[in-house]
């Protein structure tokens, strides 16, 4: 299966997700995720700016500038609690679905 | 933390070169990337990987530039920002017509400038004027200047409001082009209004092309043009424009009143009425467009039998030639009705006036008046009273009166006169 199919609708949840422990700049947030999937979710970053972005549009995270030490500024972003209110639906949403994808790939017999 | 590379930065400016916004917004947009990269890149590299494939790599990791801002780009659009678009469209189409027209103002003044001092040398050297103004001058001024506040306004609105949409150029000029430019020329055809001949009307119906060539940032080098030959167009350019603020006919050689056997007056009637000799003409104007003619008759039974009284506007020849009705005129342009009221008396009772002696019981004054403000291509007059006596001829009753006219109204005016056949 074309795992990337499978992001597609879930980037949000997943962002979301990693946020919700406290705030990052994307490329932690590209790590966390990869690591918490034990590197399974790991289809490179470039939807990872456009989602960030469309999240901040739709007021789900806050971003700001940070100077960097020694590098260059970072953008870190923060879930608010619309953010919250989102992931939670989302997750919700997320959780049904793949029960229902359980049940169906089950068979018929656990119905 | 190393710094990016060449890689990364060519990279970099492909996803900026995609990209529809504001500077501002674009270098915040590729700061936050350059971090990832540069990020990614010491990751890859403490992973085992040589810099140039670890720098490689992160860029991989990234996708396609033009994916990656086509995304982006897409991510960052709304409503809000559309609004914010039209109102940005609006406020640098205001400024860019600002500067353009203070741009296009100096343009004009340093080439009317320049051809006065050629005017002024003609004059002294050769005794002749190169040039001369007239009612038309200030209009092609105004519009040569608002041509260039449509072309720089032009200029300004389709990168701000591509940058505020987060569209491209390219889409957001279907959109500006045709509808800046039909509004400027609603505005030519119907709203500006002044003195008009053929170039200054020509020059208006242009203002939408003013707009289209800035819109499209319409460059002579661009074209292909040499650079010599270029700056040499526009100079020949701003040159021709400034030239044609000031060039018009020289001011109407005007004579002397009782010419009615001038060069190609009999055209316009027989010779005046017996009796009628020492009726004398009186000529009024009001404002620039409004011209009444009238005479004052001795005694009013000496048109018992006429008809066809009337006021007729004939086509005079250019004053730089000589003065007289222009030789091919065989008709006048204009014909209007004339009133009679009491002797010394104007038809609206506003105006009177006195002869040395008291008027003769039956005197009567008769005033025919003609708006000579919508005859297009006319600048030079002969008004004239006829009327046609009961033998059939028609005969002067006035003295041919010279004037200078000059056409005033919209564009849409003009065009309208010039299919009546005025």
């Amino acid at each position: 299966m074309d795992r990337s199919q499978l992001l597609k609708g879930t980037t949000a949840l997943l962002i979301l997700g990693v946020l919700k422990d406290g705030e990052l700049y994307g490329y932690e947030i590209a790590q966390r995720i990869r690591e918490r999937s034990a590197a399974f979710i790991d289809p490179g970053e470039g939807w990872l700016y456009p989602a960030l972005h469309r999240l901040e549009k739709q007021g789900a995270l806050q971003a700001s500038w940070r100077e960097g030490g020694l590098g260059p500024r970072r953008r870190y972003y923060r879930i608010t609690d619309g953010g919250l209110r989102m992931f939670d639906a989302q997750s919700a949403e997320w959780e049904q679905f793949a029960h229902s994808v359980r049940l169906v790939t089950a068979g018929a017999g656990n119905v | 933390m190393s710094e990016t590379t060449p890689e990364s930065e060519r990279f970099l400016e492909a996803v900026e070169r995609k990209l529809p916004f504001a500077e501002g917004e674009r270098t915040e947009i590729l700061d936050e990337l350059r971090g990832h990269l540069a990020d990614c890149a010491v990751a890859l590299r403490d992973a085992g990987l040589e810099p140039i494939e670890a720098e490689r790599a992160a860029v991989a990791r990234l996708a396609p530039a033009d994916r990656l801002a086509d995304e982006l780009t897409r991510a960052r659009r709304d409503t809000s920002r559309l609004l914010a678009a039209a109102g940005a469209g609006v406020w640098g189409a205001v400024r860019g017509g600002l500067w353009g027209g203070l741009i296009g103002f100096g343009v004009v003044m340093v080439a009317a400038v320049a051809l006065a001092a050629a005017n002024n040398a003609a004059l002294r050297f050769l005794s002749a004027e190169l040039f001369s103004a007239d009612s038309g001058t200030n209009s092609i001024i105004g519009i040569v200047i608002l041509g260039i506040a449509a072309l720089v306004a032009g200029r300004v609105v389709t990168p701000t409001v591509a940058a505020r949409a987060g569209y491209a150029g390219r889409l957001v000029r279907r959109a500006t082009v045709p509808l800046g430019a039909v509004m400027l020329l609603a505005y030519a055809l119907l709203v500006w209004s002044g003195p008009l001949n053929w170039p200054s009307v020509v020059l208006l119906v242009s203002l939408p092309l003013w707009w289209v060539a800035g819109a499209w940032q319409i460059r002579l080098v661009r074209l292909g043009f040499p650079r010599r030959l270029a700056i040499g167009l526009v100079a020949a350019l701003v040159v021709s424009l400034g030239a044609s603020t000031i060039v018009g006919p020289a001011s109407p050689q005007l004579p002397a009143s009782g010419v009615s056997s001038g060069p190609g007056f009999d055209r316009m009637g027989a010779p005046l009425a017996d009796g009628l000799s020492g009726a004398g003409a009186g000529g009024t104007s009001y404002g620039d467009a409004y011209r009444e003619l009238s005479i004052d008759v001795p005694d009013r039974g000496l048109l018992a039998g006429w008809n066809d009284l009337r006021i007729e506007a004939w086509r005079g020849i250019d004053p730089t030639r000589g003065w007289g009705l222009d030789p091919g005129e065989t008709a006048p342009f204009l014909t209007g009705p004339v009133v009679w009221s009491a002797a010394g008396t104007s038809p609206d009772g506003n105006h009177t006036w006195y002869e040395s002696s008291p008027w003769p019981p039956n005197a009567a004054t008769l005033t025919g008046g003609l708006r000579l403000d919508r005859s297009p291509g006319v600048t030079d007059a002969w008004l004239v009273l006829t009327g046609v006596a009961p033998d059939g001829t028609r005969h002067l009753l006035s003295d041919p009166s010279g004037t200078q006219v000059f056409f005033s109204g919209t564009a849409l005016d003009w065009f309208g006169a010039v299919l009546a056949g005025h």
